[in-house]
């Protein structure tokens, strides 16, 4: 663990606390994987319509097709289930320009950094960890597309899945 | 040898430094005198690539860039330091960026001053954070040492502690360029003065050439400003004459 912490202070300006950023990224994707859970709410609402109960028995509506996997997951709209990997993956990139003014935040600092024989040490501590916050938010998204999209293929009885699922969420990408 | 030519430097219509050019080698304790405005710290600033300007700054025949940079320190009464960082962290920083770092100087100076090494330089005082901030430039190994105005704010024991504590670390190759108002204070170990007004380079004299021609560096300064004896006098004439009349 202090190994860990060692090196994310490493990627943030000298002195600042790793804790905002992770926190913050954490408490995002957790969000973030709550909201994906609306996926399956519309998911299993949908399997349900592919059934009815005749005679106590529960069987196929001949005919009845699963909606898309991409409309289940939703319009690009805030309602949709992957949005807020999304927004985490668009805050993650602000905490660089609070680095940024963090080295104006009682003192100069940017003197130092802007005279560092490596000079790319100043931007690279200010950009890295936001950067790759916001890469592993959208990664993070994409891993919980992908199992969604898994389970949507093994739980759908196969002749109810409409062809080309896999083509559309490209084209939607 | 840092040489400095036809520096000019404006700040939107306002006219910060006016082709300045002088040479200064190494091992000097150079005073950079001036009024408020006068331009002593966008010099400082032009010289550390932190600024843009026009005119050229050579370091033995080399712009300064990333190549020579770590000849230069700075210490400034804006303070560069890192507030959240501690001592130690600011020496552990240094170590890893500056290879001419000098842990002994540093341990020295912490010592001499008597700074706390584990805690963040926001939590120290006024006149420790000065301190500090003059360890950071001293300490850092750079040949050319730029402190402007570091101990603005400091009780004079603070400052003369410094300046004798300076005089006595200074190697060979190690020129401090050093920006005042305290002349007088400072006028015992300076070796030369560069005296700057409306950001035009006005007076440039070894303090020894002074004393030769029965110049006190004060003298010199006052004599370059053509400075008006009698301005306070008649000052407070007028402004008696004017209550008088009231």
């Amino acid at each position: 663990m202090k190994k860990l912490k060692r090196l994310l202070e490493r990627l943030l300006p000298p002195g600042m606390d790793p804790k905002t950023l992770c926190g913050t990224f954490i408490t995002g994707a957790v969000i973030s994987t709550l909201g994906s859970l609306t996926f399956w709410l519309r998911y299993t609402t949908a399997l349900y319509t592919l059934y009815e109960t005749v005679g106590g028995r529960s069987q196929r509506i001949e005919g009845a097709m699963m909606p898309d996997f991409i409309a289940l997951l939703g319009d690009a709209s805030l309602e949709n289930a992957l949005a807020c990997f999304v927004i985490l993956a668009c805050i993650m990139p602000l905490f660089a320009i609070y680095h940024y003014l963090y080295h104006r935040q009682g003192a100069r600092s940017d003197y130092l950094m802007r005279r560092l024989p490596r000079r790319w040490v100043w931007h690279a501590r200010c950009l890295a960890l936001p950067l790759l916050a916001g890469a592993a938010a959208l990664a993070l998204g994409f891993v919980v597309l992908m199992l969604d999209f898994g389970l949507y293929m093994l739980f759908t009885p196969g002749d109810a899945i409409l062809p080309g699922q896999w083509l559309k969420i490209w084209s939607v990408l | 040898m840092l040489k400095i030519e036809k520096l000019s430097k404006r700040y939107g219509g306002k006219r910060a430094l006016d082709d300045v050019t002088v040479e200064l080698p190494r091992g000097e304790i150079i005073g950079l005198f001036g009024e408020n405005g006068a331009g002593k710290t966008t010099l400082m600033k032009a010289v550390l690539g932190l600024i843009p300007f026009t005119g050229a700054i050579t370091l033995d025949g080399e712009s300064i860039g990333r190549r020579n940079i770590e000849k230069f320190s700075f210490g400034t009464c804006e303070h560069s330091f890192i507030p959240n960082l501690t001592a130690m962290g600011h020496r552990d920083f240094y170590e890893e960026m500056f290879p001419s770092f000098s842990e002994k100087r540093f341990n020295g100076l912490m010592d001499f001053f008597e700074l706390p090494r584990h805690r963040p330089i926001h939590t120290f005082s006024a006149g420790q954070k000065n301190q500090f901030e003059v360890i950071m430039a001293l300490s850092q190994g750079a040949d050319y040492i730029l402190l402007d105005e570091p101990f603005a704010g400091n009780d004079v024991f603070n400052r003369e502690d410094f300046y004798r504590v300076l005089l006595g670390i200074l190697e060979p190759r190690e020129t401090v360029i050093l920006s005042t108002h305290l002349i007088e204070e400072v006028s015992d170990f300076v070796g030369r003065a560069l005296l700057l007004r409306h950001g035009r380079l006005v007076g440039d004299a070894s303090v020894m050439d002074l004393e030769d021609r029965g110049l006190s560096l004060m003298d010199y300064i006052k004599e370059t400003y053509h400075y008006r004896a009698d301005r306070v006098s008649r000052a407070l004439r007028e402004l008696g004459g004017e209550e008088d009349e009231a």
